[in-house]
């Protein structure tokens, strides 16, 4: 008995070690102060909730056409607030900037390693997928957190599970016609070479 | 193919080697490296891989992840979106190089040099100093601030200086190379009429003064010619490497690539002949090559005019002595094609040059393939105002020299005289590093980069085309025409300039009704060509026009004989047999000497560049530093072995320089490239060599070996000793017998258990591989490849590749992804003459078959193997393949086994052994600091943000550009459709001048790569090693000589 204890014990131990060293650098949860007490709650979220609806396309300018979804530059900012809210003492970091030409120094929340190559418009234009999918229900949120893992294992597991958007796309139709022609099952980014190495290391 | 029985070899060592060689050529790192050990000994590395080990564990857990700022634009322009790449049309122009490019930046920074298609001069391609150009704008050594008696001073008090001082002077010179820019010539004239008096001498390091003069004698314009080598059947240079570094190199590469563009249905090529003193890379394409002494240069052109004279009738020159193989041949060849012939000469003889006109002007090529009615500009330098500018100097007539970002105490022949004489003098640099010239100067008031500011630039008459900034300012530095504008009171931005003088001067020509429009759009192509002629166009032009003579009435060319010239199509005066005779027998000596260019160093002027010494010479393989080279008789009659110190000159210590054995050269004649021996730059420190510039015309006394200085080859690394199935080669002959190519077909069999033999591919251990949506293919046309190596510059540039230096390329530890094998094969009399030639001959047999070797080159890159043999091999999978066909390297895997390395058959993997791009512990691993650009934030600007900067202990390798297939990918996504032919373009064929490389996808029917597999299938294309079936999915074509079948010395033998 007290062998197979001890055996558990180590096994159990050994999970524990595992999973901390797996932790390390995931930094989900994340949600660093800000220079300014942006919330996004009153800028994209509901009215009901007491936002504005903006589309996140209005600020994020990059996010159907680059890799990067892009934090908006300060004159996007300005656009409202040299009318709205002018002269709140929140935005004073906003007007500095302005005035002295220094942008503004933000904490960046999601923080993808060199390594991974990552493309905001294959999954936004492409896609076709709701910035809510990874980063959460941003629209709720005063303090922006990291939503997701962002680890190698959550990008994968996304790719095994969710089907293409590629109906009415021609770049697709052929590789559509293939797989429907093998399996009734939908076609998931891994059936087209979505987990391979290079698709997102190089 | 028949020929395909030839040997081949990479360097002598292969032929005569020794056991450490055999032993080292197995292996793919040589047995006797042991640095990293002696440096860090076991015991300490052992130690400190446990304590890492726990180091590492306590502080992941103990600490927070860095915070990491995002910091936005604060007001972003609305065309950059981060993340996306910019383009901008631009021109770059060095001295009087010049091509058309698009700059790729990326977050408003510079990173890659694309050629530009719209150019009908430089066509979309480059060279490697194009390449490696915009590394040199985040060149640490560049100047920063302005300059007063080498300390840093202010520009306006600078200026203000300078400008009393030129009020002062008596007389005013302003030094240039050439200069293409018509606003700058505009500037200039300006700054003249302020100044009256003051004079612009315009001289080029690597000089065309005969040329140009020769020209102006028989066609009144001091200009040199367009050439046109696609319409050239028949190609024959005299010590021109026009391929290489000769005028407008990539123009020509262009065209003669197209010249040697066949097919199974276009069996049409140019046949080139080439007689020259160096085993150049132009001389290493031609059909035929003979090796020449310099001093037989005059009279070898001179054997070919009396050739052809003779054959038309005309004049003879007297007293031409010589007799040169081939030179009967060619002149058949050339009297069998008038008006499709084209004959150049490097020649610093007017006289010579002379010669040469003639012989393109009997043969009726002015006005088809060569064309002074549509002159280039590219070289305009006057040695002889240089030389007396360098008198007036001297004797103080000239008391204020202005050196518009040029160097002539270092690249003129009166270099050292005007360096000293300068002293005390109003002497002005706008040079953009503190060289020879601006350290003598008074003032320093650098210039910017090419991409840092505005330009136009007129390579060619009725070829415009304008430079603008990629990038805002690094440092406060000035463009040398700005400064003159400061310094003449011509108010405005010499932006403002080169618009105005769009506007009166292209645009007319150009037509078009809105400036704004003509401007735009002029901006976005960066090109502006007009169909008209010189004398159209500069004839009646006024002031901007580049400063020309205006064209002299010539008598009509006087064709005497039988055989008449379809028609005169150029008027020549002042040609005389009697005239040019004297020219002609040049003095001899027993051993020659004769400088030259190297294809990737050029002049010189990019020296601190280190992508240019990485680059390994196409010919000589050589990287970092200058040698001597000479032939394997030459060497063994005076005891001399590779890498042998010697004094070359005699009573000139200072040139001391290591030997370099090149086969091909001329027996008793030395060869040293321009460009080296100077001082002044990180990079160029470490580089030995002696300056040729300044040197003379010295005689030649080889010294005595005194000691050893190894010259950093790549020539056999990564050697195969050239297996037959490695390279293929025929003749156009054999060629057009289409059904007989196809059965001499070089088709490995592999016999089976059964002992039947097959082919590879049917013994078959790997599952079927299926390919849905992309099968990504490259085609490479050795019958196109020039050697030029842009190719590799610009795989450097793309992907991000470290630069290793000197003493790791000599341990063998390169790390270019892309490299282009030189072969060296033996001329097919030795086949005839003895089947048995391979290994361990003696030296004499060494030398007869080095005398004049023929040269193959061979790309070589990752061959993304179906079957690959990396693959299976590697315990952490980190090497696997794609459903697109390519063999992908994950980095973050690789664990550095190095087995895949090690079972690969193509030998094309690169093991990063340090940590070159962070590590500049300089007493650990001496050299990154100087060679590696990206050890400086500076320097690292110009990395690729798509690729991978790659650790120490980590395999690599050519990607096939993987970043721009998945970029080019979704471009298609986005817009909804399938990638056309053509919007993906790899690096490497991006840059390459002679369209030797075909990027595609095999799924798609109508890719010009599926076309090209599917057609040369049965004759050209093979695979390299396709009896080990691995299946690559590159493919190379055969390479086709134009020469005769077994040439006539087998027939008599």
């Amino acid at each position: 008995m007290i062998p197979i204890l001890i055996l558990l014990g180590v096994l159990g131990g050994a999970k524990a070690g595992l999973d901390f060293v797996w932790g390390i650098g995931v930094q989900q949860g994340y949600a660093p102060g800000q220079p300014i007490e942006f919330s996004h709650r009153i800028h994209a979220g509901t009215q009901e909730n007491g936002g504005h609806e903006i589309d996140c396309n209005y600020c994020h300018t990059g996010v159907r056409k680059s890799k990067n979804a892009n934090i908006p530059s300060t004159n996007i900012c300005m656009n409202c607030h040299r009318e709205i809210k002018k002269d709140s003492p929140k935005l004073q970091p906003l007007r500095d900037a302005v005035a002295s030409g220094k942008p503004i120094e933000w904490v960046r929340i999601h923080n993808l390693p060199d390594l991974a190559y990552f493309n905001h418009s294959q999954h936004v234009k492409v896609g076709g997928i709701e910035c809510q999918k990874c980063h959460g229900e941003i629209q709720e949120m005063d303090v922006v957190e990291q939503h997701a893992e962002l680890t190698m294992g959550w990008c994968i597991n996304c790719h095994r599970e969710t089907q293409v958007n590629a109906e009415g796309n021609a770049y697709y139709d052929k590789l559509l016609e293939m797989h429907k022609d093998k399996t009734k099952e939908p076609m998931t980014v891994e059936d087209i070479g979505g987990l391979e190495c290079a698709k997102c290391h190089y | 193919m028949k020929e395909s029985k030839k040997e081949y070899w990479k360097g002598l060592e292969e032929l005569n080697p020794t056991p450490e060689f055999l032993e080292d050529a197995k292996n793919e790192f040589p047995s006797t490296l042991a640095d990293v050990m002696e440096e860090e000994g076991t015991t300490r590395r052992d130690f400190l891989k446990t304590l890492g080990f726990g180091m590492a564990a306590v502080s992941l857990a103990a600490c927070e992840a860095p915070v990491r700022k995002a910091i936005p634009y604060l007001n972003k322009p609305e065309t950059i979106d981060p993340g996306v790449p910019n383009y901008y049309a631009s021109t770059y122009m060095q001295g009087g190089d010049y091509a058309s490019v698009v700059i790729k930046t990326r977050e408003g920074r510079p990173i890659k040099v694309e050629g530009n298609k719209l150019s009908s001069l430089s066509q979309g391609g480059t060279n490697a100093r194009v390449q490696a150009s915009v590394l040199s704008l985040y060149d640490e050594n560049r100047l920063q601030k302005a300059y007063k008696e080498g300390k840093e001073a202010k520009w306006n008090a600078v200026d203000k200086e300078i400008i009393s001082g030129l009020q002062g002077a008596s007389k005013i010179a302003i030094v240039s190379n050439t200069v293409l820019s018509p606003t700058t010539k505009q500037v200039i004239k300006d700054f003249q009429a302020k100044y009256p008096g003051s004079e612009h001498v315009t001289y080029d390091a690597v000089s065309y003064s005969a040329m140009l003069d020769a020209n102006k004698e028989m066609y009144g314009t001091r200009a040199l010619p367009s050439h046109n080598f696609e319409k050239a059947d028949v190609i024959v240079s005299f010590g021109a490497d026009f391929l290489g570094t000769w005028i407008s190199d990539i123009e020509y590469a262009k065209q003669y690539s197209k010249g040697k563009k066949v097919s199974n249905k276009n069996m049409k090529m140019s046949r080139h002949y080439q007689f020259e003193t160096i085993m150049s890379m132009t001389g290493a394409n031609a059909d035929y090559r003979t090796p020449i002494k310099p001093s037989e240069q005059g009279k070898a052109v001179a054997a070919l005019y009396n050739a052809i004279a003779g054959k038309m009738g005309g004049e003879k020159i007297s007293g031409v002595k010589g007799n040169f193989e081939n030179l009967d041949k060619a002149a058949k060849d050339l009297m069998a094609a008038k008006g499709k012939s084209l004959v150049v000469v490097d020649s610093s003889s007017k006289e010579v040059n002379m010669i040469v006109n003639k012989i393109n002007e009997m043969l009726g090529n002015y006005g088809k393939t060569i064309n002074m009615d549509k002159p280039s500009f590219q070289r305009q330098g006057d040695d002889s105002a240089m030389k007396s500018l360098v008198a007036g100097v001297k004797s103080g007539s000239v008391d204020a020299v202005i050196f518009l970002a040029c160097n002539p105490v270092y690249n003129s022949a009166q270099g050292a005289d005007l360096g000293a004489a300068l002293n005390g003098k109003l002497a002005i640099s706008t040079s953009s590093m503190m060289d020879e010239t601006a350290s003598v100067c008074k003032y320093v008031c650098p210039e910017t980069h090419y991409l840092e500011n505005w330009d136009d630039a007129e390579p060619k008459a009725g070829m415009f085309s304008l430079g603008q900034p990629t990038i805002s300012k690094l440092f406060e530095n000035r463009q040398g025409a700005q400064s003159l504008m400061t310094w003449s009171g011509q108010a405005g931005e010499y932006v403002d300039k080169v618009k105005e003088n769009w506007k009166s001067y292209v645009m007319p020509l150009a037509g078009g009704a809105s400036f704004e429009a003509f401007w735009n759009k002029a901006l976005h192509d960066g090109v502006v060509e007009v169909n008209a002629s010189y004398s159209s166009i500069h004839g009646a032009q006024g002031a901007a026009a580049p400063v020309m003579d205006a064209v002299a009435e010539g008598e009509v060319a006087e064709v005497e004989g039988e055989e008449m010239v379809e028609e005169a199509a150029v008027a020549s005066s002042g040609f005389t047999v009697s005239a040019v005779a004297a020219a002609v027998n040049a003095k001899s000596a027993d051993i020659e000497f004769i400088k030259y260019q190297k294809v990737a160093i050029g002049d010189g002027a990019q020296l601190n560049n280190p992508w240019l010494h990485e680059c390994p010479d196409p010919v000589t393989k050589a990287c970092w530093g200058d040698y001597v080279s000479m032939s394997k008789a030459t060497a063994f009659a005076k005891g001399l072995m590779q890498d042998d110190l010697i004094t070359v000159f005699e009573g000139n210590k200072d040139v001391k320089l290591p030997v370099m054995i090149q086969p091909g050269q001329a027996d008793n004649t030395v060869a040293i490239a321009y460009g080296y021996g100077r001082k002044g730059g990180k990079c160029i420190d470490t580089l030995n060599g002696a300056n040729m510039f300044t040197v003379g015309n010295p005689t030649v006394a080889l010294g005595k070996k005194e000691g050893t200085y190894q010259i950093a080859q790549t020539q056999t690394h990564s050697t195969y000793f050239g297996r037959e199935s490695v390279i293929q080669e025929s003749t156009l002959d054999q060629y057009k017998d289409l059904e007989q190519f196809n059965k001499d077909k070089f088709t490995p069999l592999v016999t089976g258990p059964d002992g039947v033999a097959k082919a590879p591919k049917e013994f078959d251990l790997y599952d079927k591989y299926e390919y849905e949506n992309h099968h990504w293919k490259l085609v490479v046309d050795m019958n196109s490849c020039t050697g030029c190596s842009a190719c590799v510059v610009a795989c450097v540039a793309e992907n991000n590749i470290p630069t290793v230096g000197r003493q790791e390329v000599i341990n063998r530890r390169d790390m270019h992804w892309m490299r282009i094998d030189r072969y060296y094969t033996m001329d097919q009399k030795f086949m005839d003459n003895d089947k048995s030639f391979g290994m361990n001959d003696d030296e004499e047999r060494i030398k007869a078959v080095a005398a004049n070797p023929e040269v193959v080159f061979q790309p070589m890159m990752c061959q993304h193997c179906n079957h690959a043999s990396c693959e299976n091999v590697c315990p952490v999978a980190a090497t696997t393949h794609s459903t697109e066909g390519l063999n992908m390297m994950a980095y973050n895997r690789c664990i550095g086994t190095r087995y895949c390395a090690n079972n690969c058959a193509y030998k094309v993997r690169r093991f990063n052994w340090f940590n070159y791009a962070d590590n500049d512990d300089a007493a650990r691993r001496k050299g990154f600091s100087e060679t590696n650009p990206t050890l400086t934030d500076l320097g690292r600007m110009v990395l690729n943000p798509d690729v991978v900067v790659r650790f120490r202990g980590v395999m690599e390798k050519c990607t096939m550009c993987v970043q721009r297939i998945q970029y080019g990918k979704l471009e298609a996504k986005k817009a909804g459709k399938r990638p056309e032919d053509g919007d993906i373009v790899v690096a490497c064929q991006q840059a390459c001048p002679s369209d030797a490389l075909t990027f595609g996808d095999f799924n798609d029917p109508e890719s010009a790569v599926s076309k090209m597999i599917r057609d040369e299938q049965k004759e050209r294309a093979y695979v390299v090693l396709e009896e080990v079936n691995t299946q690559p999915n590159v493919h190379y074509l055969t390479k086709i000589r134009n020469r005769e079948v077994l040439n006539e010395e087998a027939a008599k033998a």
